[in-house]
């Protein structure tokens, strides 16, 4: 089945993949300034709760765990579809939902838990820098959760083209993207904090 | 697909995947453990570097981004350069240069007294109100306490049950509850937005000088509502309105508490314009908790 056949344009490249790669080159600054402005105003915060008092790191530890298995799964889910093997496809994908839901619960446990110490997007500048930087990435997560579901459910209603297998390389993109910038949240935001 | 970026079997998924979850317990070994030690710089190398690695083995091999056309390899690498250049240009966002024109060049000693309201200076960048001032000193604002308290208090009611094992310790104490000290020590949280003086800031911060002194004329329990639970919406001081949020500073313990407004009520023109000043005591403070109030509840409040 080569690309070839079907073929968008000459460069070999196909147009939903480039267009992701450059949308994830500007949610690349996005994060960038989100990440930039959380360590801008890093220990500036007037009144209290602060990091060291919130964070749990083992608990973090875990949901980032969960998040780089996901990855796994995702682009062990490419591999099957490309393989055409649909059940192992749809099992992978599952696995990602799920992974991709518990890491979201995770955040929700660990919002509502803060929020109840006290940190509100308004009692300092940690609480507003941290909220909006997580809640975006957070967002990010449940946005490729609905994607990939909607892949899934594709896959039952009608034979998967070649097509869907763009798509799916492309919501994969998307998926690894996010982890990655769990990667440096995970480093930036939560470990310095215990240096 | 006859494409060259999956020509490897599944093996090399599954040993990236492997390898990102050892360096991950690799650094939450450095931080829970402190494998490397307590606060030895290696550890944050190691940990800034572990995250690199991380990074780039996602990239390249999950991404596919190693065999994949070179194209894409650029785009997200501008994408990446930009975001550190960006990063690198809100690292300055603070520094002196940026905020050296609103500021009135103190001298060294005027910075040290106690006379100096000027040395803090209200910027407003990106939108955030942030007390500053020369030499980063001025807004790099330390933790002023220990405060092993639970932050909840306000939250839930069972709260004032918190404060209460303190007091009965210090009971004691509370008969010649010594303020003067811990109160000006508390005050150094205040001063970055009230100033030294309690002048305040016109349109931003509202002074404390006489106007604490009026507030507790009218009503001694406001200044304790004002501070244990914070304070929001519109205000008026002496003709000047100020509509901002004063933080909640229940998290600090009932001494603390008393004893920076017992501070505040017995300095500058305070002393002359309260009428039959009483020190507040703890036990004021923990009496306050227990009406668990908003900060709108402490505006309506307002006398
Ligand atoms: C982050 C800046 C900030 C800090 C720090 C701060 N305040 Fe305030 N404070 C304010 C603002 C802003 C208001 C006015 C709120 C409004 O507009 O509703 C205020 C109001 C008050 C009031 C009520 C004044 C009135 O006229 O009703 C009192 C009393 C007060 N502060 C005391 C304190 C004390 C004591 C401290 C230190 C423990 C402190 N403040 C620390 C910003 C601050």
């Amino acid at each position: 089945m080569s690309m070839t056949s079907h073929g968008y344009r000459s460069s070999n490249i196909k147009d939903p993949k480039l267009l992701m790669w450059i949308f994830l080159a500007s949610d690349c600054m996005f994060f960038g300034s989100l990440i930039g402005t959380y360590l801008v105003y890093r220990g500036r915060s007037l009144v209290g709760p602060y990091p060291q008092d919130l964070f749990d790191i083992p608990l973090t530890t875990i949901s980032t765990f969960v998040l780089l298995m996901s990855s796994f799964l995702m682009v062990m889910a490419l591999y099957y579809l490309r393989k055409n093997k649909i059940q192992s496809f749809r099992l992978a994908t599952f696995g990602v939902i799920i992974f991709g839901s518990i890491f979201l619960g995770f955040q929700v446990f660990e919002f509502s838990h803060f929020a109840h110490e006290g940190l509100t997007l308004q009692q300092n500048l940690f609480g507003s820098s941290f909220y909006v930087l997580t809640g975006t990435h957070g967002i990010h997560v449940a946005i490729g959760v609905l994607w990939l579901i909607s892949l899934l459910i594709t896959s039952y209603i009608r034979p998967m083209t070649s097509k869907d297998e763009v798509y799916l390389d492309v919501a994969a993109l998307y998926w690894h993207f996010v982890d990655i910038v769990w990667i440096v949240i995970f480093t930036v935001v939560y470990l310095i904090e215990f240096i | 697909m006859s494409h060259n970026n999956h020509k490897g079997g599944a093996a090399i998924y599954v040993i990236t995947a492997v390898f990102l979850a050892i360096l991950t317990y690799i650094e939450f070994g450095l931080i829970q453990y402190k494998w490397l030690g307590d606060g030895n710089p290696a550890t944050i190398l190691t940990i800034v570097a572990l995250s690199i690695v991380k990074f780039i083995a996602v990239i390249s091999i999950f991404m596919h981004l190693k065999d994949d056309n070179k194209t894409l390899f650029g785009f997200f690498a501008a994408g990446l350069v930009f975001a550190f250049a960006i990063f690198v240009a809100m690292s300055f966002l603070f520094t002196v240069n940026s905020t050296k024109n609103r500021i009135a060049a103190p001298t060294t000693d005027n910075l040290s007294s106690h006379e100096s309201s000027n040395h803090n200076i209200l910027v407003e960048e990106a939108g955030f109100r942030f007390p500053a001032g020369p030499k980063n000193q001025a807004y790099v604002i330390e933790r002023p306490f220990e405060s092993t308290k639970d932050y909840s208090f306000s939250l839930d009611s069972s709260n004032s049950s918190v404060s209460s094992p303190s007091n009965s310790q210090d009971s004691v104490a509370l008969e010649s509850f010594d303020w003067q000290e811990l109160g000006q020590k508390t005050f150094n949280s205040c001063s970055s937005c009230h100033q030294a003086t309690g002048t305040g800031i016109p349109g931003a911060f509202p002074p404390l000088n006489k106007n604490a002194a009026l507030k507790y004329n009218s009503d001694r329990e406001y200044l304790l509502k004002a501070v244990t639970f914070g304070l929001t919406g519109e205000i008026d001081v002496d003709g000047n309105s100020y509509n901002s949020a004063m933080p909640a500073w229940g998290y600090l313990s009932d001494e603390e508490i008393a004893a920076v407004l017992n501070y505040v009520l017995s300095s500058w023109d305070n002393p002359n314009t309260v009428v039959n000043f009483e020190a507040y005591s703890p036990n004021d403070v923990n009496s306050i908790r227990a009406l668990n109030l908003s900060s709108d509840d402490t505006l309506k409040q307002r006398p």
